[in-house]
C-alpha cells in the first residue's frame, strides 16, 4: 500500500496540485491547484486557489476558499470564508463560517458559533446554538436552540429593540421539523413547527402542528395545521 | 407545465425532507427548482412532467439501489466517470463509430466523459434523421462542438433548423425553451428556413440511462 506524503508549513509556504495525506498549516499557506488529502489543518492562515477533496478539514486559523471543497468532516473554530459549493457530511463552526452565493450540502451541521450563507444550506439535521443568517435553508430537521436571556428578563425594555437583537435569520426556510427560538423568517414550510422567543415569521406553510408562544408573530397561515398557542 | 413545490408534495406524497435529501443526494437536478417570486416572498416551482417523473422512478428504484447508486443511475454531473466500454461502443454499428471517432478528433483526442458521449448521441441522432452525409454532418460538427462542451450541461435543447439544404444548429435552454413554449412566444422565421429538429438532451440522457441501467449501477 502507497504511503501518501505529508506535507507541513510552519512559515510560509505553497502547496501545489496533488494527492497528499496530511497537510497541516501553521504558518500561512496557499494551496494553488486542486488537491485531495487524508486531512488539512491548519492553525494559521490558508487559502485556496482549488478544489478541496479532504476527508477532514480542521481550522482554527483564517481559512478561504475560492473553488468547491468536499469533505467528510469540517470542523471551524477559527474563522473560514468558502467561495465554491461546499459539499460535507458533518460541519461544526464554533467560529464563523461564511459563504456567499454558493449550496452548503450537509447530513449534518452544527453552528455554536456563526455562519452566513446568501444561497442555500440544504442538511439533514442542522442544530444552531449560536446565530445563523442564511437565504434558504431546507432539509428535515432544524433546532435554533440559543435562547436570548434579555428577552426573558426585560421584555418589555428590549421590545423596543426586538429587531436589532433577533439573533437567527432566513428569508425561507422549508423542512420537515422546525424549532425556533429568535427566528426572524419570511416564509417557513414544515409540518411540525415550535416557535419560541419572539420569533417572527411572515408566511407559515403548514399541514401538521404549529405551536407558538406569546412572543411570536406569525402574519399569515396557509394549509391546515392545528395551531397550539403557548 | 410548471408545478409548485406545495401541489408537487399533494401530489406525489413525499416530505419536504426527502425532497430535498434527494436533491441533496443529486437524484434531482438542481437547475429543476425553479424559484419565482410570489406575494409570499418567493415559491419553487418545478418542471412538472420531469419532476413527476423522476419522483416515480426514485420510488420504483429507492428499495432496489441506494441513493449513491441511483444518483449515478440519474443524475447527469454524477455521469462523468461512467466507463463505457470499446465493446458496447462497437456493438452501437459503423455509423456511429464513425461519428464517435470525428468527434474525438474534434476535441483532440481528449478522454471522452459521459457528457461527451450524449453529444455523440445526439450528432448522431442529427445525422439519421435527416439522411445528412458524412461530410454535411462533420461540417456541423467542426462549427458546433467545442462550443456544446462549453456550455457543459444536459439542460439544453438543440433545435436543427434548414434553410433550403443547409442545416444549422440553435441550441437553447430547456427551461427557456419550456417558457417560450408556454407563453406562445410568437417567432417569425423567415419563410425559406424551417425546425426540422428538435432534440432535448436531458431526454436524450434519460433514455439513455433507462435502457443501460447496468453500466451506472455496476450490473445489478
Amino acid at each position: 500500500m502507497s504511503q501518501k506524503g505529508k506535507f507541513r508549513i510552519s512559515g510560509v509556504g505553497t502547496v501545489v496540485a496533488g494527492d497528499y495525506g496530511d497537510i497541516s498549516i501553521s504558518g500561512s499557506g496557499k494551496i494553488v491547484g486542486d488537491i485531495s488529502c487524508e486531512a488539512l489543518r491548519v492553525s494559521g492562515s490558508c487559502k485556496s486557489e482549488g478544489v478541496i477533496n479532504a476527508t477532514s478539514i480542521r481550522s482554527s486559523g483564517s481559512i478561504r476558499c475560492e473553488k468547491d471543497v468536499i469533505s467528510d468532516d469540517i470542523s471551524i473554530s477559527g474563522s473560514g470564508k468558502f467561495e465554491g459549493d461546499v459539499k460535507v457530511k458533518r460541519m461544526s463552526v464554533s467560529g464563523s463560517f461564511k459563504s456567499e452565493e454558493h449550496y452548503l450540502n450537509a447530513e449534518r451541521i452544527n453552528i455554536s458559533g456563526s455562519l452566513k450563507n446568501e444561497l442555500e444550506i440544504n442538511a439533514e439535521l442542522i442544530e444552531v446554538s449560536g446565530k445563523i443568517d442564511a437565504k434558504e435553508i431546507v432539509g428535515t430537521t432544524i433546532n435554533i436552540l440559543k435562547e436570548d436571556h434579555l428577552f426573558s428578563i426585560t421584555p418589555g425594555f428590549f421590545m423596543f429593540g426586538s429587531k436589532r437583537l433577533t439573533l437567527n435569520k432566513a428569508e425561507t426556510i422549508t423542512c420537515e421539523t422546525i424549532f425556533a427560538r429568535n427566528l426572524k423568517c419570511i416564509k417557513l414550510c414544515a409540518e411540525d413547527i415550535t416557535l419560541k422567543n419572539h420569533s417572527m415569521v411572515e408566511y407559515v406553510e403548514c399541514n401538521g402542528v404549529l405551536r407558538m408562544d406569546s412572543s411570536c408573530s406569525v402574519k399569515q397561515i396557509e394549509g391546515t395545521c392545528e395551531i397550539i398557542r403557548e | 407545465m410548471y408545478i409548485s413545490k406545495k401541489e408537487l408534495l399533494d401530489l406525489t406524497g413525499i416530505s419536504y425532507g426527502q425532497l430535498y435529501r434527494w436533491k441533496r443526494e443529486g437524484l434531482i437536478p438542481e437547475d429543476w427548482f425553479i424559484k419565482k417570486s410570489s406575494y409570499t416572498g418567493q415559491e419553487t416551482f418545478f418542471p412538472k412532467d420531469k419532476i413527476i417523473d423522476r419522483i416515480r422512478e426514485i420510488q420504483e428504484l429507492k428499495d432496489q439501489y441506494s441513493l449513491e447508486e441511483l444518483a449515478k443511475l440519474l443524475s447527469p454531473e454524477h455521469g462523468n466517470d461512467i466507463f463505457i466500454s470499446e465493446e458496447y461502443l462497437a456493438d452501437r454499428g459503423e455509423e456511429f463509430a464513425k461519428t464517435l471517432s470525428y468527434y474525438k478528433k474534434c476535441v483532440n483526442d481528449i478522454p471522452l466523459k459521459f457528457f461527451d458521449f450524449i453529444l455523440v448521441l445526439a450528432f448522431q441522432e442529427i445525422k439519421d434523421s435527416l439522411h445528412l452525409e458524412d461530410d454535411a454532418l462533420f461540417s456541423m460538427m467542426d462549427l458546433n462542438v467545442k462550443r456544446f462542451i462549453d456550455v457543459g450541461s444536459i439542460d439544453f435543447i438543440i433545435l436543427v433548423l434548414a434553410i433550403e439544404t443547409n442545416h444549422y444548429l440553435l441550441l437553447l435552454k430547456e427551461s427557456n425553451y419550456l417558457d417560450m413554449k408556454k407563453d406562445r412566444l410568437e417567432i417569425y422565421f423567415d419563410p425559406k428556413m424551417k425546425i426540422c429538429k428538435e432534440i432535448s438532451l436531458s431526454q436524450l440522457n434519460d433514455e439513455f440511462r433507462k435502457k443501460n441501467k447496468e453500466l451506472f449501477t455496476g450490473g445489478q
